[in-house]
């Protein structure tokens, strides 16, 4: 090792191997992580830069991923009945599945929905984790049902009628999105006046003069094409009533008084069922296009099937039809032929992924694959943010109690240790951060348990390092013989660990996958920082104790 | 400290704890948890003081949920235990309880269909059986540089004699435990044995491995017939700081959790402690042991 040391030291970029710099590398490693780890001080000291020195540099926001018995929430286990399928149909079935329910699942406002397929043998299951779902029982039931198939043409409706038109705005001092500082007597005297000039000819120029809409010098005041349910309703009876080519009467809204010039207006649509359904499928399938090779969805339908979508067909022909998944527009194909055969293509923008999961929602519209709870794990949020608060406070329990032990023990190098495991705490918790990696009960008690085991590495180190001083060599020898020597003992054993940790991940439930993965995570950890860590920092203390002396 | 010298009282120790554990579960059968055998557990807190166990029976009775297990937990706090629960049926039970407790809270529900019971009953059999060989496995490998005295698949063996102690205790606490206390055997409890499986082969290895380190400095040694004894002797002396300050510290740690951490993982926590601790005894005192008594043998 000496004799490395010195030749390292006679080139250029001897100072990495220096003790102080690793020792700064560390620090700075350190400072950055416990930074993401908790970002408070770090975003307070950010506005107060932004402020002082006008800058706009970003905060730190990541919340730790935190799982369903911390946050409270849900997790629910279906079987599903594949029964009925062909064998080869029924993953694509299942993902068809996993993706409705997933959208039913969202219409709960769940923060961060998981669904997934999961197989046990032969049976084919879905598994959802709702954290932080409030009305479980509406979502079960919603959830169980079967998925919804339907296809919808367009109808004429009066009240989908559009409209195209301008409008000159003046809002005053407490009108909604105002910036004007003028009264509203003021503002409505303003408007009357702009009423009496208004004419069509003028009407833009008007607008660009004295609208109090911003971007309204640019655009004029257009608002295009809209129905009467994109805007207030106020602004949409005046407009609806008038005349094509008229300037209303001074209309008020919450935003202000507006003067509204009706261009035109057209005949509007509404998405209506037909009879046809999901029920009528008989199959769909990928295709490619003989000539181009662009992928199509190829519907095939029964014989009542047939003859709905042969009508279908003919009264809409070039227009849109749209196909719809749970109340969702999946695709929306324009017809260009009457179709007799019972067999539709669509083909619209797809790539191939996509018309393969076109085709994997249809089928699973068209085959019902029935769903039946097996299994429900609901935590209550109480009892979730209790576990949480009483985990935090063991944990930090714990790492005293640890720490104090070391530092009686083992003193100086157990001083060390004690700074060696706190680092370690704040690195676990960045990486649990930084991959996103869901915080669950289990996790935590896998992570205070290795904070437990951290010591470990160090603990068989230091007990060699007092062999290697009793048996009478110096200090720097014995640092770095005891680490040597320790290693392999450190390494073989923390195999075995890790390869327990894998078992135990492929046996468990959440929880269980929660502390094994917590329990590796934590080993590879505290391996790093057993043999890198208090390694630097004992080196740095040798050489800066009464034993160090200059090696070359 | 001559810790072979009494190897046979420590052996003898052990094997008796472990038949009366295997004993224990013989007679009174494991309490197994809603993980393994399928029904649905539902947890109350009533705010106030709760009501006598019966009166929440009576009120169960019109809604025909079968058979119902119902216990008082802490002040104001219980639990209902039946056979697996339709997420209907569960809700009834709320709404009905809540009409004469309106300060009712529902802290958690749990409902495992039987066929996700068996389910983990398997893997959790399947996972022992597969880390106790992947142990093996390893250890012979680890070890196939020491072949004498002691075969090298002879320390394998030994590692595991001293696990089935380290899992079977624990065992038979929770037995008595589970018989006194209704604590439950979960899947939890697998988790901890599973993670005591592989801890204490770790503090076993630091063992073995001093013995392979001094066995490899001093082979003349073992010309002398108590050569091998000395060894290990030595080596046990040399280690044992080392085996009782890890567990120790990760004692504290779990001491802690268990005192001031939440109640889902109390059990599961007391079962790695007992682990632990009879990892480090089947460390020092067992496995060791058990190479010195073979090795005299042959």
């Amino acid at each position: 090792m000496g004799i490395l040391e010195c030749s390292a030291s006679m080139s250029k970029l001897s100072f990495l191997k220096k003790p102080w710099f690793v020792f700064l590398l560390i620090v700075i490693l350190t400072l950055i992580v416990s930074i993401i780890v908790y970002p408070p001080i770090y975003n307070r000291s950010i506005v107060w830069l932004n402020e002082s020195l006008l800058l706009s540099l970003p905060q730190y926001n990541k919340p730790f991923k935190l799982g369903l018995d911390l946050i409270g929430g849900s997790e629910l286990i279906y079987d599903a009945d594949t029964s009925k399928l062909a064998v080869n149909d029924r993953a694509g079935a299942m993902e068809g599945v996993r993706d409705i329910i997933e959208r039913r699942v969202n219409a709960f406002g769940v923060a961060e929905p998981l669904v997934q397929v999961a197989r046990a043998g032969e049976t084919w299951r879905i598994i959802a984790s709702l954290a932080g779902i409030k009305d479980i029982d509406l979502a079960i039931k919603q959830i169980g049902e079967t998925p919804t198939l339907e296809f919808r043409e367009q109808i004429e409706n009066e009240q989908a009628k559009e409209f195209k038109a301008s409008h000159l705005l003046v809002c005053y001092k407490d009108a909604v999105r105002c910036s004007q500082t003028i009264s509203k007597d003021e503002a409505r005297k303003k408007i009357d006046e702009l009423k009496k000039q208004a004419t069509k000819e003028n009407f833009i120029d008007l607008v660009k003069k004295n609208s109090t809409e911003p971007g309204a010098g640019e655009r004029g005041g257009d608002l295009g094409w809209f129905n009467r349910w994109q805007m207030v309703q106020q602004f949409s009876d005046a407009v609806s009533a008038q005349a094509i080519g008229s300037i209303s009467d001074v209309v008020e809204t919450e935003f202000g008084f507006h003067l509204i010039y009706k261009q035109d207006e057209r005949v509007g649509y509404i998405w209506s069922n037909t009879a046809l359904s999901g029920k009528h499928l008989k199959h769909v399938s990928v295709n490619f296009d003989q000539t181009t090779g662009v992928p199509e969805v190829v519907l095939e339908f029964d014989s009542d099937g047939k003859a709905l979508f042969s009508a279908i067909t003919e009264k809409n022909l070039n227009k849109p039809v749209a196909v719809v998944l749970d109340d969702f527009q999946i695709s929306v194909p324009t017809v260009r032929d009457v179709i007799k055969d019972g067999k539709a293509s669509i083909t619209g923008d797809f790539n191939i992924k996509e018309a393969k999961l076109l085709a994997q929602r249809l089928n699973s519209g068209a085959l019902p694959v029935p769903i039946k709870l097996v299994s429900q794990n609901t935590v209550g949020p109480s009892l979730g943010l209790e576990s949480l608060q009483k985990s935090l406070f063991a944990g930090v329990i714990g790492l005293l109690l640890v720490s104090l032990f070391m530092l009686v023990y083992y003193r100086l190098p157990g001083a060390v240790s004690v700074y060696v495991l706190i680092i370690y705490g704040i690195f676990s918790l960045a990486i649990f951060k930084l991959f996103e990696i869901t915080l669950t009960l289990g996790g935590i008690t896998g992570f205070i348990l290795s904070i437990g085991m951290a010591v470990d590495a160090n603990i068989l180190i230091f007990e060699r390092l007092k062999e290697e001083l009793k048996n009478g060599k110096s200090l720097s020898l014995a640092v770095e013989d005891s680490f040597d020597r320790a290693w392999s003992s450190i390494r073989d054993a923390n195999v075995t660990s890790l390869i327990t940790c894998a078992i135990l991940f492929w046996l468990g439930t959440s929880i269980v996958k929660g502390f094994a993965l917590s329990l590796a995570i934590g080993i590879g950890i505290s391996l790093f920082s057993a043999v890198f860590l208090t390694k630097a920092f004992l080196r740095l203390l040798v050489r800066k104790g009464k034993l160090g002396k200059l090696w070359c | 400290m001559d810790i072979i010298k009494y190897s046979k009282v420590w052996l003898l120790l052990a094997l008796i704890l472990v038949v009366v554990s295997i004993g224990l579960v013989a007679v009174f059968g494991l309490k197994f948890g809603i993980d393994f055998t399928g029904g649905s557990l539902l947890e109350l807190d009533f705010s106030t003081a709760t009501p006598a166990v019966s009166v929440v029976e009576n009120i169960l009775k019109p809604l025909n949920v079968g058979e119902v297990s119902i216990q008082s937990v802490g002040q104001s706090r219980m639990t209902i235990r039946s056979t697996t629960l339709s997420e209907g049926k569960h809700q009834e039970i709320i709404a009905i309880l809540k009409n004469v407790f309106p300060a009712l809270e529902e802290k958690r529900f749990e409902s495992v269909g039987p066929t996700i019971g068996e389910e983990l009953r398997k893997k959790s059999v399947l996972s022992l059986v597969l880390v106790i060989m992947a142990i093996i496995a390893y250890l012979t490998w680890t070890f196939r540089t020491v072949s004498y005295p002691v075969a090298s698949w002879k320390y394998g063996l030994a590692a595991i004699v001293a696990l089935i102690h380290d899992v079977t205790l624990p065992l038979g606490i929770f037995v008595i435990l589970g018989h006194f206390f209704n604590v439950e055997i979960n899947a939890l409890f697998v988790t901890a044995m599973l993670t005591i499986l592989g801890f204490s082969v770790y503090d076993t290895i630091v063992i073995f491995d001093r013995i392979r380190e001094n066995l490899l400095h001093n082979k003349n040694l073992l010309k002398i017939k108590t050569g091998f004894r000395d060894i290990v002797n030595n080596s046990i002396n040399q280690s044992i700081a080392r085996s009782v300050n890890t567990s120790f510290s990760a004692i504290l740690v779990l001491l802690a959790i268990f005192f001031f951490g939440g109640e889902s993982v109390k059990y599961f926590v007391l079962a790695l402690m007992l682990g632990m601790f009879f990892g480090t005894y089947s460390s020092i005192f067992v496995a060791s042991s058990l190479l010195v008594l073979w090795q005299k043998r042959d």
